[in-house]
């Protein structure tokens, strides 16, 4: 862990993927590429496959088709494996552990770095035992924690913060995986319009800072067309238009498939 | 040769036993996913209801079944409305130990009123054997036979033909999905309780009839588990059918493999180790729904 | 990660997650250890002998809490895996001729092996065919210990003997106590040791969520494998315990309502903790002697004193499970940090 962060300049390339359940067509040949270091966007109405799309670059579903993330094939790696070559992610429905602390959900974020075994574990202390990676990855935590400004929290089960922080939390949690690529399914969702525009700064700043790919749904035009760089549309798991925010919302299909909703 | 005729009918008549519980098991489980541990000590108690009801009340060993019926219906409902009503969002674990402290309660019970020793249905029928041809069964056998088919076939009847019944076969498949149309899930629970409760009692009655009352009865609440597992967790029909080929291979078990190894009890064992090697191979069982854990 | 790690200093130490929560809680286990240990040595043979059971079940518990209340897998098989240990460690002392200590540690590892071979179809399924599948393994494994009599020696059980390490004899049941004590704080400190380190944290994220556990890099399969064979060792060696604290390893006592009572054990004392695992044993030892006690004094009949006690331990369960469902250790909990805020206050801040 003392080692310095991974260089990450990976590119995300998606190319023909599709999924179907059951006879729904959840995804339909969907291909865009992500440039390493920037902010993508993934804008669509409900069930228009967004999630869906997050899930198979994550690894809960298994997809036709192609997601390249650098050199690899995504599709080929197991779930838990993924988050090791520096993709971690956030969901739409709070998922921090509510018993444990949040000091114990930061440090469950940094998990796939450990490396010791079952005896060090039951030893702890001492030369064989987990200790010092255990202390590396609070350490971590302690810092993170402080920088996102909820240190006072740290004792605290998760489950007892409010709605606002719990997000803010899991978003930390996936950065404790110090992530090239970062996944955050709609991370504003419910939040009110101070803790957007917090967390909005927040996120452009980890994007600016640490050079980390960001690809997010969200369904706030007003935060997609200040945050990210380039955005994709999609409509019954089809991809209806992409390019930099400004162009997409002048597009005439964009219009009527989703904003023509609003 | 009449040996193995001999234990083929007793298994044959065993698993038609299992079979019935069987089906109180299972709805209960496709209704609630609640395992529940406390059928067999249903089963016992209700046998012991109705030898009560024929000693007390003298209105035949028929008669008794049929007021047992109704009043293990009554307590299916007090079980679940007193208790496992309250837990329906409690953790797996959380129900599992409250059915088993149900059982444990029934048998405590069962212990404190009738005590520990054998007791005997009145003979209400003449034990003349018939013959089949191949080979001579005991006619309470066929009685026995007989009336799990009947509940066998009442049940799937009421299932196939009958609203309430649809709606519980709605629920048991997808809980969302019933709620969304409006059906009342605690009801469906209740009933399944009920159902449960109701072959239980029957299935206590009938062999309470041919081997006589102990609280060992409670043990066939037990021994449908590997039935269960064989047929599918939440297949009715694989189940019925899995609990005869249990009763056969206990039955068979317990004689040949007995006699070829030596050892003894192997007959109620075969069934466990049959289920450890079905969780093994093909832990869906004959007919269930392939559930295994995604990624 | 390198240019922040000067500027730490202004927050608390970072020295892995405490043992046990609260100072009370610290000093109060290491005065409970020390005054049992001495206390121990002047009690009379019965309350040593409950003592020993208490301590034994404590450890048995700790094995099944860290499978069933932190993983989630739950097992009704625990007193089965009991006597897998307690067997085994008979037979490498009585027939191999081992030493004691070494017979210990292998039973654990045989206990953890059977333990694997019966839990492993299920670890891939949800948790009902785990309950069913170590259902199975209690029926099957008592009547292995009824019929293997090369390793059992009589349906009945057989006799071990007096316990001994490198020629001394723990004759004195206080004795034998103190070496049950040792292995219990041992494994008590191990437990507390996986809890607060990665595999706890694995194992609480996968009972949790099992979906985000994954994608946070866990692997669900080795995760639930590592939780099997710990909780299958602190079963096979507190199993060994106990053969040699009643000098007979008897059949009868690892039977399916002992293993019911192991469940019982960790969810009124409560899933998951150090405490209530101890809090457990000390109500599922203590609660039928008082029962059998009052039933003395108040019965003339002594032949309801048995159905009734089990009609009692059967309502308890009921009304625990819905009144208290998540157990004694958190109200302990409570009571821990009030005690700790009145006693320590003043100097802390």
């Amino acid at each position: 862990m003392t080692d310095a962060a991974p260089v990450h300049n990976s590119a995300l390339r998606i190319s023909d993927l599709s999924l179907s359940f059951g006879g729904v067509q959840a995804l339909d040949k969907v291909s865009f590429r992500v440039e390493p270091g920037t902010i993508h966007a993934i804008i669509g109405p409900n069930g228009a496959g967004k999630t869906t799309l997050l899930n198979c670059i994550s690894g809960q579903y298994t997809p036709q088709g192609s997601i390249r993330y650098g050199e690899t094939e995504l599709t080929r790696i197991r779930a838990h494996r993924r988050i090791g070559l520096g993709i971690a992610r956030t969901f739409q429905h709070i998922n921090v552990f509510t018993e444990q602390t949040v000091l114990e959900n930061m440090m469950v974020g940094g998990h796939h770095r450990l490396r010791r075994g079952l005896m060090s574990r039951c030893l702890y202390w001492g030369r064989w035992g987990c200790l010092d990676e255990e202390r590396a990855l609070q350490r971590e935590a302690f810092e993170l924690l402080e920088r996102m400004e909820m240190q006072q929290w740290r004792d605290l089960p998760a489950g007892e913060l409010s709605y606002g922080l719990q997000k803010k939390l899991e978003l930390g949690r996936a950065l404790m995986a110090q992530p090239g690529l970062l996944l955050l399914d709609e991370p504003m969702a419910g939040m009110t319009e101070h803790e957007k525009k917090e967390l909005s700064g927040w996120i452009a700043g980890i994007n600016r800072d640490e050079a980390i790919t960001i690809v997010m749904i969200e369904h706030d035009m007003s935060v997609v067309q200040s945050l990210s760089h380039f955005t994709v549309v999609l409509d019954f798991g089809r991809k209806i238009a992409e390019g930099t925010p400004a162009e997409v919302v002048k597009d005439e299909r964009v219009r009527k498939a989703y904003l023509g909703e609003d | 040769m009449d040996y193995f005729w001999g234990l083929l009918i007793n298994g044959v008549l065993v698993g038609s036993i299992y079979s019935m519980v069987a089906l109180g098991f299972v709805l209960i489980y496709k209704a609630s996913k609640v395992l529940n541990f406390a059928q067999g000590e249903l089963l016992m108690i209700g046998a012991y209801i109705c030898l009560e009801l024929v000693y007390q009340l003298q209105i035949g060993v028929l008669g008794a079944f049929l007021l047992t019926l109704v009043l293990m219906s009554v307590m299916a409902i007090l079980i679940e409305r007193l208790v496992l009503r309250r837990m329906m969002n409690a953790p797996v674990m959380s129900v599992v130990m409250v059915t088993i402290g149900i059982g444990i309660i029934l048998r405590s019970i069962v212990l404190l009123v009738w005590g520990p020793i054998t007791l005997h249905f009145p003979a209400w029928i003449r034990d003349v054997p018939v013959d089949l041809g191949f080979v001579r069964v005991s006619v309470i056998y066929i009685y026995s036979f007989v009336t799990c088919l009947v509940f066998m076939a009442g049940f799937g009847l009421f299932f196939r033909y009958t609203r309430t019944g649809l709606v519980m076969r709605a629920a048991a498949s997808s809980q969302v999905a019933a709620r969304s149309v409006g059906v009342p899930l605690h009801r469906v629970f209740a009933l399944a309780w009920v159902v449960a409760a109701i072959v239980s009692a029957a299935g206590g009655v009938i062999t309470g009839n041919i081997a006589g009352l102990t609280p060992e009865l409670s043990a066939y609440g037990v021994r449908v588990f590997p039935a269960v597992i064989l047929g599918g967790l939440d297949s009715i029909v694989g189940t019925t059918i899995a609990g005869v080929i249990i009763g056969v291979i206990e039955e068979l078990g317990g004689g040949y493999l007995r006699d070829w190894t030596g050892l003894s009890g192997l007959g109620t064992v075969a069934p466990f180790i049959v289920l450890i090697i079905i969780l093994w191979i093909r832990p869906q069982g004959l007919m269930g729904t392939k559930e295994v854990e995604r990624l | 990660m390198k240019q922040s790690a000067e500027k730490h200093t202004e927050h608390s130490a970072a020295n892995g997650l405490p043992l046990l929560e609260t100072r009370f809680e610290r000093y109060g286990a290491v005065v409970l250890v020390l005054g049992l240990a001495v206390g121990s040595q002047f009690l009379s043979g019965y309350y040593v002998s409950l003592l020993t059971t208490i301590t034994i079940f404590s450890l048995a518990a700790m094995g099944l809490n860290l499978l069933s209340g932190n993983a989630g897998l739950i097992s009704i098989a625990h007193a089965a895996f009991m006597g897998v240990g307690a067997f085994t460690a008979a037979w490498f002392v009585i027939d191999m001729g081992l030493p004691l200590m070494a017979a210990l540690f292998l039973a654990g590892i045989v206990t953890a092996g059977v333990g694997l071979l019966f839990g492993l179809p299920s670890l891939r399924l949800s948790g009902i065919y785990l309950i069913l599948a170590t259902f199975a393994a209690q029926i099957i494994l008592y009547w292995f210990f009824e019929q293997a009599l090369w390793l059992t020696k009589s349906p009945d059980g057989r006799p071990v003997g007096i316990a001994s390490i490198a020629g001394f004899y723990f004759d004195d049941s206080a004795h034998y106590f103190l070496l049950v004590l040792a292995f219990t704080v041992a494994g008590g400190v191990v437990y507390l040791n996986l809890l607060r380190s990665g595999l706890g944290r694995s194992m609480e994220a996968i009972r949790e969520r099992p979906v985000v556990a994954q994608l946070m890099g866990m692997n669900l399969q080795k995760t639930k494998l590592v939780a099997f064979a710990a909780g299958h060792f602190y079963a096979g060696l507190a199993g060994a315990l106990y053969g040699w604290h009643l000098q007979f390893v008897a059949t009868e006592a690892f039977n399916l309502m002992r293993s019911i009572e192991m469940l019982v054990l960790i969810i009124i004392g409560g899933l998951g903790s150090l405490s209530g695992a101890v809090l457990g044993a000390i109500f599922i030892v203590l609660t039928p002697e008082l029962l059998d006690m009052a039933g003395n004094r108040l019965l003339d009949d002594v032949s309801v004193i048995a159905p009734m006690r089990l009609g009692i331990f059967g309502m308890l369960v009921v009304l625990f499970l819905l009144y208290e469902p998540r157990g004694m250790a958190r109200s302990w909990r409570k009571l821990m940090r009030y005690l700790e805020s009145k006693l320590f206050n003043m100097n802390s801040k």
